[in-house]
């Protein structure tokens, strides 16, 4: 599993996009949504993830904002920004030509 | 419950300063595991084992805490350099003196400040030339200085006082020049002299034009006093004058320009041994040279570069680095500027120290090298097949065998691409 791990953290980044090309959301919601999307097959820890939260927003693909929650904590929300979804469907391409080359060169028969 | 969660986060996170962004970090965290929490308890799970998940799952807050003190020690930087009064601190300066610029640490002085720094280094320099040896030669060779500039004329060209002066390049080995706020343009002569032209905004003493002297076989160029204080600090109000150098063809052991604020533009095709280029906020534009040796610094200043050198190595601290030809061996040190580099070859030697600029790289196809990265955040990305997973914060990635080249990247946040060319 720790292979899987590895190569789904490398695109913690596009896949934080990806869920923010649908609308503006906040750490844990993304999280969970990943979470469902895998049928629990992956749960990224909350490191990754706030780190990959810094990350896209120095690059300028992603903005934050503070929510106006009644009660509790605030949350802070975050958006995609026009920088970030270039760069998105640059990443995602680049993932299918990578799939690509690797199913080639595997095979995807059962062996 | 949420003080509990709050106080365990500001825990896992005591290796931040504690500023305005590490309390940001720490909201944001503490309000999505209170969620997460009650979504547990509310799903039935005891409180216990629910707490106990929530931490189980955050995992490395390392990368996030570098963040944090990186944010806060810019912002004390920032705060430090008074953005409200450019010139504050400028007696420390004065006292202190430039030191190197060394990109990897520090970083962020605003543009005025660092000419002041870079000027009270010539000046500090002109000081010393004019009590020490150099200065005791210049007096003993004043006469044949003179001579050695065969004419000097001067004529108004559109409102422009312009002086000429033609140096024999006979026995010159190589070129020293420093001007503070004025342009320096090469170009071609079309006989063996040095002509050197000097556009001043308004009428030159004999102290304020341009003071030329060989010593040692090289030729030395100075921008001349050009304020009555007597001190070289900042460009308005003063008379400035540009250069234009028209250079023999004929290859040169050495140049050196130093400038603060002005602009630097090489011949094409020069070729020279050893080029070393200082700008403060000037642009460098360097094309087809052929050197043995290029070093090139700037603060804010862009580069464009294109030819061959042997060694090459590039220091800027915001300014923009774009190199098109070959080199043997790189260095680059940046802090936020970012550089682009094309090669024609595969260099020997690479390597990349960046705070948060980033660097592209475009090399041939080859038979291998191997990466020793170290960094924060910064991304490495590369269409060679690197063997070893660039996830780490520090190892070494390898390119088949990895060769006899070795690579090495260290980084705060700047990315590393290395594509294919």
């Amino acid at each position: 599993m720790s292979m899987t791990s590895d190569i789904i953290r490398g695109h913690t980044e596009t896949m934080i996009l990806a869920q923010l090309l649908e609308h503006d959301s906040y750490g844990y919601e993304i999280n969970k949504s990943i979470r469902d999307r895998t049928g629990g097959a992956y749960e990224a820890k909350e490191g990754t993830l706030y780190t990959a939260f810094r990350r896209l927003e120095q690059a300028g693909y992603i903005r934050s904002y503070w929510g106006d929650e009644s009660s509790g904590a605030r949350r802070r929300y975050y958006a995609i920004t026009d920088e970030g979804r270039a760069f998105f469907r640059e990443s995602r391409d680049e993932w299918q030509r990578v799939k690509a080359i690797i199913d080639r060169l595997i095979g995807t028969e059962q062996a | 419950m949420y003080e509990q969660l709050r106080e365990m986060i500001a825990q896992r996170l005591s290796g931040a300063q504690d500023c305005p962004a590490k309390e940001d970090v720490i909201e944001e965290i503490t309000s999505d595991l209170m969620e997460k929490y009650n979504e547990l308890t509310a799903a039935g799970v005891e409180s216990e084992e629910a707490m106990r998940r929530v931490q189980e799952g955050i995992g490395d807050l390392s990368e996030v805490t570098a963040y944090i003190n990186e944010v806060d020690r810019r912002s004390e930087e920032n705060q430090r350099s008074g953005n409200t009064n450019p010139f504050a601190g400028i007696d420390d300066l004065m006292r202190t003196l430039a030191k190197d610029l060394s990109p990897s640490i520090n970083s962020f002085v605003s543009d005025l400040k660092s000419a002041a720094g870079h000027a009270a280094t010539a000046a500090k320099d002109a000081a010393r030339d004019a009590k020490g040896p150099l200065h005791d030669m210049a007096q003993s060779v004043k006469g044949t200085v003179k001579n050695a500039i065969k004419n000097i004329t001067v004529s108004r060209e559109r409102g422009e006082f312009r002086y000429d002066y033609t140096v024999p390049s006979e026995g010159l080995t190589g070129l020293d020049i420093r001007t503070a706020s004025g342009d320096v343009t090469f170009g071609l002569s079309q006989d063996d002299n040095i002509y050197i032209v000097e556009l001043a905004n308004g009428e030159l003493t004999e102290e304020q034009m341009a003071q030329i002297q060989v010593v040692d076989g090289i030729l030395q160029i100075r921008q001349g006093n050009k304020s009555s204080v007597g001190t070289l600090l900042f460009s308005y109000g003063m008379l400035s004058s540009d250069f234009e150098i028209y250079l023999p063809k004929r290859a040169w052991n050495s140049l050196s320009v130093t400038t603060t604020s002005g602009d630097v533009e090489l011949d094409k095709e020069m070729e020279i041994a050893s080029l070393h280029i200082h700008s403060t906020s000037g642009d460098l534009e360097l094309p087809l040279v052929a050197c043995g040796s290029a070093q090139i610094e700037t603060v804010s200043g862009d580069v464009e570069l294109s030819g061959h050198a042997q060694e090459l190595r590039l220091v800027t601290v915001s300014g923009d680095f774009d190199f098109n030809g070959s080199a043997g061996r790189v260095s680059l040190s940046t802090t936020s500027g970012d550089m682009a580099l094309r090669l024609d070859n595969v260099p020997d030697a690479l390597d990349v120290t960046a705070v948060s600029g980033d660097t592209k790289l475009w090399i041939p196809d080859n038979d291998g090298f191997s990466l020793h990265y170290n960094r924060v955040s910064g991304d490495i990305r590369s269409d060679f097949d690197l063997k070893t997973s660039l996830n780490a914060k520090n190892g070494t990635a390898v390119y088949l065998s990895g060769g006899q080249r070795t690579y090495s990247m260290q980084s705060v946040s700047g990315d590393l691409r290395i594509y294919r060319r």
